[in-house]
């Protein structure tokens, strides 16, 4: 459990950011980094499939619009390999609910989103 | 006794001497021979018979009186018969048939050899065999065909000298005036007569008697005798007076051709040298006639009227931009028209609308492969009909039509399916207009909420830590406030892009802003910022000058060349290279000559004329989203507002080369306001 401004008992937990944007990988890492997260970000889904298969983080925060397969690909991998991680997507588009649904995340945030919004849905996905 | 039971007969019997003498007559006889009482027949002459009746035989003309089977049958004996006689009377000036049954017997007082004839009036029956006969051939010629002139024609001809002296057929025009098809008599120099009487004298249709009387009325008129003041009456002058009287003309009869209530025109009998007198019986028969040519007559009308509207039809279908097909209940094609074969290729009658062509593929909207159980013709068959239904066609040479499909059943008035007709649209151009707001709808949110993510968040980020102190260093300050700058200004970039495609879109000229710009320096930016969003394709850039000024719009410059950088790039194998030069035409028309060139897929021939244009999706287009970018219709658009020129090459498999030429000022245009 991570509390704002606490000092963690036993090793940060990990974020993996995966957006094509780096504006909001920018600003992604900075707010979770500021909570004493551990962040990586990467900026395609290609990457991404990679960074997961070396380790699984504790969270995904997906964007699904990324180049070159979207963020489908990525959550298509992870099934198959019959690993999870909790999931929470970010997304400009508007059928979030259902694209979130169907590819099993626990979550989902809209852009542009507020940052104790971010803040909130992270450690809901951290504490499960 | 013998004559007791003569009197009671309703045959008349009559006997005569070997010098055919009238030697008895019963009452019967002496009424059929147009005598008062039996006694003034017998008193009669030979001669006063004869003179009054004209024995005619099978061909109408008149038979020598030893032929008489009277006169026979003294001389051959024995009994003879039935015979079946053909006279006319020529007082009454009617024609009569009588069966006669001759025989001989003896006067025991004299020894004389008599002939008793016995006759029995069968006009009636002659009558109506030879009426149903005439109406039988009529019947066949107007047949015949449904050029009504010729048949009517020919059944005035068939008409005359059987059923009258005179036939003639007049018709009703569609001013309303009153056209002879054709005068018939067994006489061809009498009807020459006629025609020139007819067109000496032009008939009145608004005369109380004759063809206009019945045609105005739809009745038919009946004068068994012409009166002479019916002809004094028609004659404006003595001499056409004088023909008519000389033609001898005795009784006439006028019916209406009339079909459906409406009256044609009419068919005129008129005997003269026959002496023939009409009667209701006859009229009867000429109405028949009348009626039957009618039915001919309406028949080739209608026939002309669905023919011409079949035509129209079919010249309507022919011209349709939609192609239209028609089946039968099994699916089968009956009928195509031209659109068809432009739309979907050749499509045989006869085959089956499940089989399409081998080299046609049918696909969804979303390029699946479409359930043939589920097409148009098939739906609509199975009382499914389809509006507006959308599909695609992928053609032999590979282009892809995709069609808006409206299907129903054809039925019977019991409401049995007969076949179905299904109307199809090219719609290629609308889906893909469609298509591509669908994609800028969806790159303008993507384009625009990217940059609001990080500017919000940056902004709470540093609100959140301002209080604090210690929470966030100075320099860490700035450079939040400084990417919320620059991403500001990347998000108006990107919608004053947004807003010139969108312009673009709708076909309309941007204000482009020429300014003094060194072309070389904005390639080479617009090449770092490409390299930067990607590492797999490189791009060198061959300049034979170090700077080439000019007065261009360097924004909307930079998008042309940032969208064939990324054209170039992304159609690029990983590890290709794009080269790009840059040259100077010198001399009158200096123009800045821009080249990129990559290695990569190519463009097919058969899409090259249409790059450029708004709405035309290739083949090689792998299926990617085209941004908010302005494309290359939107990039010609820019270079030939600036005077300048924008042209491809390409090869198959080997690579495009896209070339821009520029003259160094743009053309004079009015500012728009």
């Amino acid at each position: 459990m991570i509390s704002p401004g606490g000092s963690p008992t036993f090793r940060p937990a990990s974020v993996l950011v995966a957006d094509d944007d780096a504006g909001v990988r920018y600003v992604v890492q900075w707010a979770l980094e500021s909570q004493g997260l551990n962040v990586r970000c990467v900026a395609t889904s290609a990457d991404a499939i990679s960074s997961l298969r070396v380790g699984l983080p504790d969270l995904l925060l997906l964007d699904l619009t990324m180049p070159v397969h979207g963020g489908s690909a990525v959550a298509d991998d992870l099934h198959s390999r019959g690993v999870s991680v909790p999931i929470l997507v970010i997304t400009g588009d508007g059928h979030a609910p259902e694209k979130a649904r169907a590819i099993g995340a626990y979550g989902y945030l809209h852009k542009p989103f507020e940052i104790d919004e971010l803040l909130k849905a992270v450690n809901k996905g951290l504490a499960s | 006794m013998l004559t007791v039971i003569f009197e009671q007969l309703s045959d008349a019997i009559v006997v005569l001497g070997e010098d055919g003498r009238m030697v008895y007559g019963n009452a019967v006889a002496a009424h059929m021979m147009g005598f008062d009482s039996p006694a003034a027949l017998r008193a009669s002459r030979p001669e006063d018979i004869w003179n009054r009746f004209e024995v005619l035989d099978d061909t109408g003309r008149p038979l020598p009186v030893d032929e008489l089977p009277g006169r026979r049958v003294l001389r051959t004996g024995g009994t003879a018969g039935p015979f079946r006689i053909r006279y006319r009377d020529k007082r009454a000036g009617e024609e009569r048939w009588t069966q006669l049954f001759t025989s001989t017997i003896r006067d025991d007082a004299t020894g004389e050899t008599l002939a008793v004839l016995q006759f029995r009036d069968v006009t009636q029956q002659e009558r109506a065999n030879d009426a149903l006969q005439f109406l039988a051939e009529a019947s066949a010629v107007l047949a015949g065909s449904l050029d009504y002139d010729e048949t009517l024609s020919h059944l005035a001809r068939l008409a005359v000298p059987r059923i009258a002296d005179w036939c003639s057929v007049e018709m009703v025009t569609p001013d309303g005036s009153i056209r002879t098809l054709a005068v018939a008599h067994v006489d061809p120099e009498k009807v020459a007569m006629a025609h020139e009487l007819g067109r000496r004298y032009p008939p009145d249709p608004n005369a109380e008697h004759g063809t206009a009387l019945v045609i105005r009325t739809g009745r038919p008129e009946l004068m068994a005798d012409i009166p002479d003041e019916l002809l004094e009456a028609v004659s404006p002058d003595p001499e056409l007076l004088a023909i008519l009287r000389d033609l001898g003309l005795r009784s006439s009869m006028s019916v209406p051709i009339k079909a459906r209530g409406r009256t044609l025109g009419a068919i005129n009998l008129v005997s003269a040298e026959s002496g023939r007198r009409f009667d209701e019986q006859q009229l009867t028969l000429a109405e028949d006639l009348a009626n039957r040519a009618a039915i001919a007559v309406d028949n080739a009308h209608l026939y002309r009227q669905a023919t011409r509207a079949a035509t129209e039809l079919q010249t309507v279908l022919a011209q349709m931009s939609d192609a239209v097909l028609i089946t039968d209940a099994e699916a089968r094609v009956t009928f195509v028209n031209e659109s068809v074969a432009r739309l979907f290729g050749p499509i045989p009658i006869g085959s089956s609308v499940g089989s399409m062509p081998a080299d046609v593929e049918i696909l969804t909207p979303e390029d699946k492969p479409y359930p043939v159980d589920r097409l148009p013709t098939v739906l609509a068959l199975h009382g499914e009909p389809v509006e507006g239904l959308i599909w695609k066609i992928r053609r032999k040479d590979g282009s892809v039509v995709v069609l808006a499909t409206s299907a129903a059943a054809v039925k019977s008035p019991e409401g049995r399916v007969l076949g179905a007709v299904a109307v199809s649209r090219d719609i290629t151009a609308r889906f893909e207009f469609d298509r591509q707001k669908d994609d800028f709808l969806l790159s303008a949110s993507h384009d625009l909420k990217n940059p609001l993510t990080l500017i919000k968040g940056v902004a709470q980020m540093l609100m959140m830590h301002a209080g604090r102190p210690g929470a966030v260093d100075a320099n860490s300050f700035k450079d939040g406030l400084r990417r919320i700058d620059e991403t500001a200004s990347r998000m108006s970039r990107a919608i004053n892009e947004m807003l010139d495609v969108s312009r673009i879109q709708m076909g309309r000229p941007i204000a482009i802003e020429p300014a003094s710009t060194d072309l070389v320096e904005l390639l080479r930016q617009a090449v770092d910022e490409q390299l930067a969003a990607q590492e797999t394709v490189s791009v060198t850039v061959f300049s034979e000058v170090d700077s080439l000024r000019g007065e261009w719009d360097p924004l909307r410059l930079e998008r042309v060349f940032a969208n064939l950088l990324s054209n170039a790039v992304k159609f690029s194998p990983d590890g290709a290279e794009v080269v790009v030069r840059v040259a100077e035409t010198g001399g009158e028309t200096n123009e800045a000559v821009v080249s990129f060139t990559d290695r990569g897929v190519g463009i097919p021939q058969s899409d090259l004329p249409f790059v450029f244009e708004q709405f035309h999706r290739g083949h090689n287009v792998a299926g990617r989203i085209a941004g908010t970018g302005i494309g290359l219709a939107g990039s010609r658009q820019i270079v030939e507002q600036h005077g300048g020129t924008i042209s491809v090459t390409s090869k198959e498999g080997e690579g495009s080369t896209f070339t821009l030429r520029l003259p160094l000022r743009a053309p004079r245009t009015e500012m728009r306001t």
